[in-house]
């Protein structure tokens, strides 16, 4: 219920920005390009130019809901068309992405929190690097490394057919985790490590139960929900931070159009792009508060 | 025995001190290069930043070129040196605006609770659902390509953050012992905030504005590489590490290298000096 509140407030503003680019929406619309009359009355009548913006709001929505976003200005193509082929790589790209996010980031932060010394200390070291590496850095670097200097990976595109896309995407989609891996590897330490001084697991650990068990059922368990709501904000956010690596490492993702789109003033690319990113933000975050019920019997969905 | 107990806890706190010291002490260094060329980068440069010279196109870092030479042959020292202020004034402007705002919106939320509490944070809320980078792109798109967009955006973005954080420790602070006694005494609630509460929190704000610093500038630099915000010839370390891109193909990795070296190295003594300050009041925020 509170997403749709959020979708629907976010959809405001989206469409809103339309009337607070300089100019008439017209201008904005077709990238200020020269139209006759005939394609002007077109657009008047398609976005309800000329009602109050309540009535051009809802008639927007109307269409945005059934997928109708109108004309890309660019592509001269209904931006649902241009969309589509490109879905398939974002989505490969942040799920490996948010994979490596949750695998890499607790299993480092666990085993940083449960084993001291120095393995310990090299994940921590790790990490604080981890967070200072911006995503477009870690690309231009791993490009530079893995592609040009080694030739393991290779250097641009998506590549065809899903094993290689999965092989294009192997290097991108570890630039884009990095500094999750980093984050959430230090949010489970810390967590890890609360949980480790609970009264509880002392408990436990008097009643004679085998260290594996204490650890697997009352401490990683319990340490596991703060590290998930966590996390499902970080895959959250990975999907706009798709747009700097599908930039950087030129692959056709909804990302690099978003970028591409406001190059050239696309302006029913950007608001479908925008709206379908706020969109991921609310389902992930449904899906982590279904997780967490699971985790904690006492959490309750609304 | 007790007291050589107590004297091994205490020498083993003192080591630990120490270790995070100098820690401090090297992120202090750092910072403090990274102002001196922030104020006089384009002064000390030893050539001029701007300068092409198509003949020693792509040299590696030789005593001539400390850093080599990018593809037109302009010096990488000397861009790397001038790009710190268009690279550190944005992330700074987006700091302090987004520290300023969040603190006074989470004392006040915290002061007034109830009705104006809850709208503050269902706005917020709102606005979590916009990533920082979709934000000063979605500017960007309304407003037109430079700094002003991204930064205005930035600052938007980063401020429900830091208010958040503010709210909860100003809310621990409204009820300790001495606000309940400087209320009866007579002090009113802007009195009580601005002379007692918020010296009180500073460490936190200023916590909050370290680490603000360093994701305004992860994404405003992040902006500057698509293209979408300082333009070239501006030396920005974002726009660098965009043109060394074609570069690195040709093995010439050089402008993106040492870019990347300058903005990483900022973005982690800022990330610490944070960390000391705050201890563990880090939030999650979207990185790009």
């Amino acid at each position: 219920m509170h997403g749709v509140v959020v979708v629907l407030v976010a959809s405001v503003v989206i469409f809103g920005s339309l009337f607070l680019a300089p100019g008439s929406p017209i201008t904005a619309l077709t990238a200020g390009r020269p139209v006759d009359a005939h394609t002007r009355a077109l657009l008047e009548a398609r976005y309800d130019l000329n009602a109050p913006f309540v009535v051009q709001y809802v008639h927007w929505l109307g269409h945005a809901v059934r997928g109708d976003f109108g004309t890309s200005y660019v592509e001269s193509e209904s931006v649902t068309a241009v969309m589509a082929p490109r879905i398939a790589t974002t989505l490969i790209l942040v799920t490996m992405c948010s994979l490596l996010v949750i695998v890499a980031g607790m299993l480092s932060g666990a085993v940083a929190a449960l084993k001291r010394g120095p393995i310990g200390t090299a994940i921590v070291v790790a990490e604080a690097i981890g967070l200072g590496v911006p995503t477009f850095v870690a690309s231009l670097l791993l490009i530079a490394i893995f592609s040009v200097q080694l030739h393991w990976f290779p250097v641009f595109g998506s590549g065809s057919g899903f094993i290689d896309e999965v092989w294009h995407l192997t290097l991108p989609s570890v630039a884009l985790a990095l500094g999750s891996v980093a984050y959430i590897g230090r949010l489970t330490q810390a967590s890890v490590e609360g949980e480790l001084r609970k009264e509880h697991v002392t408990t436990a650990t008097a009643r004679g139960l085998p260290r594996g068990r204490v650890i697997r059922r009352h401490v990683l368990r319990n340490a596991a929900i703060p590290v998930t709501t966590a996390s499902g904000i970080v895959i959250a956010y990975l999907v706009v931070g798709a747009a700097v690596v599908e930039t950087a490492f030129s692959l056709n993702g909804l990302g690099s159009l978003l970028v591409s789109s406001i190059a050239q003033d696309d302006f029913p690319v950007i608001q479908a792009v925008s709206l379908v990113a706020v969109l991921a933000f609310v389902v992930i975050g449904f899906v982590v508060d279904v997780i967490c019920a699971r985790l904690d019997p006492r959490i309750t969905l609304e | 025995m007790s007291a050589l107990g107590i004297r091994a806890g205490y020498r083993r706190r003192v080591r630990f001190r120490g270790a995070n010291n100098l820690v401090l002490v090297l992120c202090g260094v750092v910072l403090a290069a990274i102002a001196v060329c922030v104020v006089l980068g384009s002064v000390i440069a030893p050539q001029d930043p701007n300068a092409v010279n198509l003949q020693i196109a792509l040299q590696g870092p030789s005593l001539a070129h400390l850093f080599g030479t990018d593809a037109t042959g302009r010096d990488i020292f000397s861009r790397v040196l001038a790009g710190a202020r268009p690279s550190i004034l944005g992330p700074i402007l987006i700091a302090v605006g987004a520290t300023g705002l969040g603190t006074l919106i989470g004392v006040a939320a915290a002061w007034k609770r109830g009705v104006s509490d809850a709208l503050l944070s269902r706005g917020m809320e709102i606005l979590f659902a916009f990533p920082g980078l979709l934000m000063a792109m979605m500017a960007v798109a309304i407003l037109g390509r430079g700094l002003t967009a991204p930064v205005v955006a930035l600052t938007i973005a980063n401020t429900p953050w830091v208010a958040r954080i503010i709210r909860s420790v100003a809310l621990r602070e409204r009820s300790l012992p001495y606000v309940a006694a400087l209320t009866v005494q007579g002090f009113s609630g802007f009195t009580i905030c601005v002379r007692h509460v918020l010296p009180n929190i500073s460490r936190t704000i200023w916590a909050q504005l370290a680490l603000t610093f360093t994701y305004g500038m992860t994404d405003l630099l992040a902006i500057n590489f698509l293209g979408l915000g300082v333009q070239p010839p501006t030396p920005d370390w974002g726009v660098l590490v965009n043109e060394g891109q074609d570069s690195i193909l040709q093995g010439a990795p050089w402008e993106t290298l040492f870019a990347s070296v300058f903005i990483v190295l900022t973005i982690v003594a800022a990330t610490a000096l944070s960390a000391r300050l705050g201890e563990e009041q880090t939030s999650v925020r979207g990185r790009a």
